[in-house]
């Protein structure tokens, strides 16, 4: 909670041509921008920190965060692409500042994850996952991308739920592009093997010749 | 007059992988993340129009990004827009009063 003193009263008048916007406009006005990608910073937030109050805590601050630096935002510039460089810029001053890591907290239900390493070795045909992967729901997706490093995990989320350029989350996440495109290469390949490996040990996928084994009263037990 | 596009991305034969399908993975992944241009997306579709095992694997790979697409679709807690408004109204906006730029 912070105490900000109303500033509205003392500021002062005339001079422009052009009649500033008072707060409750500039209020409006970031509403309109910012608030109808709400939920999906919520979401994105939830690949920072995981846990929901903190997801919550982090959008809030990063609004915050932008609201007031949201007269520096050029007209007709990628407002959603800079609320996301906010979210991503606020949650590197809140929450490493103090060394804490929310999302590599290890108490959480992520320990379910830990199960789920990639196979080692062994390839199994595409088709074979792709019929394993269809047995999947948003949960084993969830406990895949939590086991993936931070940056990774964030990368992949920019890129496959927000459909932003490579150039786009290198700015979000301050990066290059070359480092953006392998974290992303590098989490496709590790989310891959932890979903045919969660496939392997369910029964989806049979773990010597990768075949499927499709019905689901032999395999899952 | 494809004459460069098909030197640079020979057909495989029936049955048979080409050495260069593995190389593929990584032009598949750029098509799927919106990252080819045209000409690269006509030599690629040219290659996956033939090639079965190509074709499976970017399905498999536009799978794996739908679900993470299922996977994180939460929506936020129906009061959080009412929690950010109440913020938004007493923040300063640093920008009314000619302070805050630069
Ligand atoms: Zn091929």
């Amino acid at each position: 909670m912070t105490s900000q003193t109303t500033r509205g009263a003392t500021r002062p008048r005339g001079g422009t041509v052009r009649r500033p916007l008072d707060h409750a406009e500039r209020v409006r006005a970031f509403e309109a921008e910012a608030l109808p990608h709400l939920d999906r910073l919520y979401a994105a937030a939830l690949r920072y920190v995981r846990r929901p109050a903190d997801a919550d805590d982090l959008v809030q601050e990063a609004l915050t965060t932008a609201f007031r630096a949201y007269h520096q935002v050029e007209e007709g510039s990628n407002v959603r692409a800079w609320l996301y460089r906010v979210l991503h810029t606020t949650f590197l001053s809140q929450y490493r500042r103090d060394g804490r890591r929310p999302a590599e907290d290890p108490t959480e239900d992520v320990e379910r994850a830990a199960g789920a390493a990639p196979s080692d070795g062994r390839r199994s045909a595409p088709s074979a996952e792709q019929t394993a992967l269809h047995a999947f729901g948003a949960e084993e997706v969830r406990t895949a991308l939590a086991a993936l490093p931070d940056e990774q995990r964030v990368a992949v989320y920019l890129a496959d739920v927000e459909g932003f350029a490579y150039r786009e989350i290198a700015e979000i996440m301050g990066s290059p592009v070359g480092t953006v495109m392998s974290r992303l290469h590098r989490a496709r390949t590790a989310l891959r093997a932890s979903l045919v490996g969660y496939a392997q040990r369910s029964g989806i996928l049979d773990e010597h010749d990768g075949s499927p084994e499709g019905s689901d009263e032999e395999g899952a037990a | 007059m494809s004459d460069e596009l098909t030197g640079r991305l020979p057909r495989p034969t029936d049955g048979m992988e080409l050495p260069h399908c593995a190389d593929l993975a990584e032009r598949i992944e750029r098509f799927l993340d919106g990252d080819l241009d045209a000409a690269e997306t006509r030599e690629l579709d040219a290659h996956l129009d033939d090639c079965l095992p190509c074709t499976e694997e970017r399905e498999l790979r536009a799978r794996i990004r739908a679900l993470v697409r299922e996977g994180c679709a939460e929506r936020a807690p129906a009061d959080l827009v009412d929690r950010v408004r109440a913020r938004l109204v007493h923040a300063s906006d640093g920008g009314s009063d000619g302070e805050g730029r630069g």
